[in-house]
């Protein structure tokens, strides 16, 4: 009996078993954040942000949402908890955090410690862990205010700016689960984006120093090179060197890393870092063009080369000195090299009174496609 | 009802019983016990596995046409071998109840949040049932499917995962000062391992069954122990040995923390994860229920085996829901690896022994 209809079993069941989700809900009832702002205001925890704003437009199927701009939120409260309290009664449908693009500390909030925050991301289920986080000089509300008009929202605008950045190998990208990689290791800080308003709009300006995930100080964005010779994947960044024939006259040259080396050393109770790099450069233009000899060309290897070099011992000098962290992830390196003498030692001191050697080397690989030493006929 | 399997048949198992549950928190369980040098207490695992897996394949070789049952009877007489069987029934039930439990817990967990953990067990069971009464052959063909589904897939994310890892994550390789914490870490890869005594309810057959199985066998651990390596060092890499431990879920954690834009058109790579991995789970449930059922049928002859294995159902339900809470499960799971070491290792070698010294092997 049950053999005779057995496929009409099959259907019945399935039918009702892979409707699914019964009790979905459209997503014009889901708040979905874009954005988040995180600060500390008058001693609580303050959420800022901007959600979707979808709207059901007509198509060739039928009804369709889009995004067509974003509401604003703000909430407050003791903790994290109380202020989704109070965001949850002022708001008609349930928080979707799965498309958060960007979430914004505050400076207040970064100086206390951001690591409550990032541990939230982590394990709450629904927020990406791949999410971009940057610290704010501004408050988040001051920077939600700011009329967006080359992007979506304030938040799209950030995620993009950084995504361009990044991209072109100008600037770290970093991501939630990095720097929660960084936090566990521990002995170690790390940069985020730093971001803030200038004539009306907002800017990227360099990066935030984290020290046990409070904001630590600032590097400004033309410092932020020998940051990115280190830790960037790709950093493909201009270098501007003056002629060494004409005062007046700049070559601009796009340089690409080859090779980069990080060796660890200990010696009388010292740590040694060596770095390496072999460069790449390519000649993009001069401002006034004239002749470049090999021999020029040998001047400007070796002037690229001291520059960079500069960059990067300026800024170790910051880290060492100022900071007072590793934000260069060193230790893993050093750890890697020398597991026994890591254990006994205490990295964040050692890191203050290591010898740092850099050394750079550059190779102009072309000079495009102009010849500056064409020879007139007349 | 005898079923003979051919020898791939019995490779593709044996990567259905083995791998499972404990991949998800596999990259945890190394790193926190070996380190970086994880690789090397794997290979030592790896290495023991063989061996045992050898002793069983030989005693199923030498003894052909039979199971566990019949060639301890013969071995070791009826009193014993009722033991064994006691052991063994309670082992393959325990583990895949529990199995069932912990992995319900974490899809409840991870994906399915608002789903009782009740529903998610009862979802498994019906499964479970519908393949365990099909008999051996059927799971045999379903590991085969699956099998290869889960090498391509897994291979080829985890890869991916590999490229948006740091190799600096990776060192120290090898640290000769940590040999005794890596070969105190073996330990702790035991669990992943758990699964080769199901070859023990597996009869061999003349015809199907030569001495090449024996090279199927080996390589398949082999196969599975390089794909462990691949598995902790891929999640590693990304997530650091120092945040790993903390995740319990460590191989979904890791997808989480990527975003691989080649694969984004699969949206969410932690849903492809999720489903490789309760395909695997299935895989090990078929096998690990159907063991037990099979041994209960041997020993309640007159039994009939569909009513059987609905009982088994229900009782696994009802002991499923019993742990209060995931540490009690987890240390449930903790005492039956410990059983593990029992039914994988000292009672096939102290079958192995005897059908050395009484010369079994030389009179077939």
């Amino acid at each position: 009996m049950i053999k005779k209809f057995d496929k009409l079993l099959i259907i019945c069941i399935l039918s009702v078993l892979l409707t699914g989700c019964w009790d979905s809900e459209d997503i014009n009832k889901k708040s979905i954040t874009i954005t988040l702002g995180v600060d500390y205001v008058n001693d609580g925890i303050e959420f800022s942000g901007e959600l979707a704003k979808l709207r059901s437009s007509p198509s060739e199927s039928g009804e369709k949402n889009q995004a067509s701009g974003v509401y604003q939120l703000l909430s407050y409260g003791k903790n994290f908890e109380e202020s989704r309290r109070h965001y949850d009664s002022i708001n008609p449908y349930p928080v979707f955090l799965g498309a958060t693009r960007v979430v914004i500390f505050g400076q207040n909030y970064a100086k206390e410690g951001i690591e409550p925050y990032l541990n939230r991301i982590d394990h709450l289920y629904d927020y990406r862990k791949t999410l971009l986080s940057v610290v704010s000089r501004e408050t988040p509300t001051e920077l939600f205010k700011i009329k967006v008009e080359k992007d979506i929202s304030v938040g799209f605008l950030i995620d993009d700016i950084m995504q361009n950045l990044e991209m072109r190998g100008e600037a770290l990208y970093p991501q939630i689960g990095e720097i929660l990689s960084d936090i566990a290791l521990g002995h170690v800080g790390y940069v985020l984006p730093y971001i803030g308003i200038e004539r009306g709009s907002i800017k990227y300006l360099g990066m935030a120093v984290m020290k046990d995930s409070k904001l630590e100080g600032t590097i400004d964005l033309e410092n932020t090179h020998g940051v990115l010779y280190i830790l960037a994947q790709n950093p493909t960044l201009v270098e501007v060197i003056p002629s060494t024939k004409n005062e007046k006259n700049q070559i601009s040259f796009t340089t690409f890393i080859k090779k980069r080396k990080i060796k660890t050393d200990y010696i009388d109770e010292k740590v040694i870092i060596n770095i390496d790099l072999d460069l790449k450069a390519q000649l993009r233009y001069q401002y006034y063009p004239e002749p470049v000899e090999d021999e020029d060309i040998k001047k400007l290897e070796d002037m690229i080369s001291k520059k960079v070099e500069n960059d990067i011992v300026s800024t170790m000098k910051k880290a060492k000195n100022e900071f007072e962290c590793d934000f260069f992830d060193f230790v893993r390196y050093f750890r890697a090299e020398h597991p026994e003498i890591y254990k006994k030692i205490k990295w964040e001191d050692q890191f203050t009174r290591a010898d740092i050697n850099v050394n750079v080397k550059t190779k102009v690989i072309n000079r495009s496609l102009e010849d500056p030493n064409a020879k007139k006929k007349y | 009802m005898k079923e003979t399997l051919t020898n791939r048949q019995i490779a593709f198992v044996l990567f259905g019983v083995i791998v499972g549950y404990g991949v998800l928190s596999l990259p945890k369980n190394i790193a926190e016990n070996a380190g970086t040098g994880g690789w090397f207490t794997l290979l030592i695992g790896t290495s023991i596995a063989i061996i045992f897996v050898y002793i069983l394949t030989y005693l199923a070789y030498v003894h052909k046409n039979k199971t566990i049952y019949e060639y301890s009877n013969l071995l070791v007489g009826k009193f014993i071998t009722y033991i064994f069987m006691i052991i063994y029934i309670i082992y393959f039930f325990m583990l895949f109840t529990m199995i069932i439990r912990m992995s319900c817990e974490a899809i409840k967990l991870t994906v399915l949040i608002k789903t009782p953990v009740w529903a998610l067990c009862f979802s498994f069971l019906s499964v479970v049932y519908y393949a365990v009464i099909k008999r051996l052959g059927t799971i045999a063909k379903i590991c085969e499917i699956y099998g290869l589904m889960i090498m391509v897939s897994a291979i080829i994310i985890h890869l991916s995962i590999f490229t948006h890892g740091k190799l600096i994550n990776l060192r120290p390789f090898f640290v000769v000062e940590d040999i005794s914490a890596y070969l105190k870490g073996t330990l702790t890869t035991v669990f992943p391992f758990l699964g080769i005594e199901i070859l023990t309810i597996i009869s061999f057959n003349k015809k199907e069954n030569n001495k090449k199985i024996f090279k199927h066998i080996a390589w398949m651990i082999v196969f599975i122990g390089i794909f462990y390596i691949l598995v902790v060092e891929s999640c590693i890499s990304v997530m650091g040995a120092d945040s790993i431990i903390y995740y319990k879920d460590a191989l979904i954690s890791t997808i989480r923390r990527v975003d691989i834009k080649s694969l984004q058109f699969l949206e969410r790579l932690d849903g492809i994860i999720l489903t490789i991995w309760i395909m695997s789970i299935l895989c090990t449930l078929f096998l690990e229920a159907y063991a037990s059922i099979f041994l209960i049928s041997k020993v309640f002859k007159k039994s009939n085996f569909k009513g059987l294995a609905f009982i088994v159902m229900i009782l696994s339900f009802i002991v499923a829901q019993m742990p209060k809470s995931l540490d009690e499960v987890e240390q449930i799971l903790e005492y039956i690896s410990y059983v593990g070491i029992v039914t994988a290792g000292v009672i096939p070698t102290i079958l192995f022994l005897i059908t050395k010294v009484k010369k079994y092997d030389k009179k077939v």
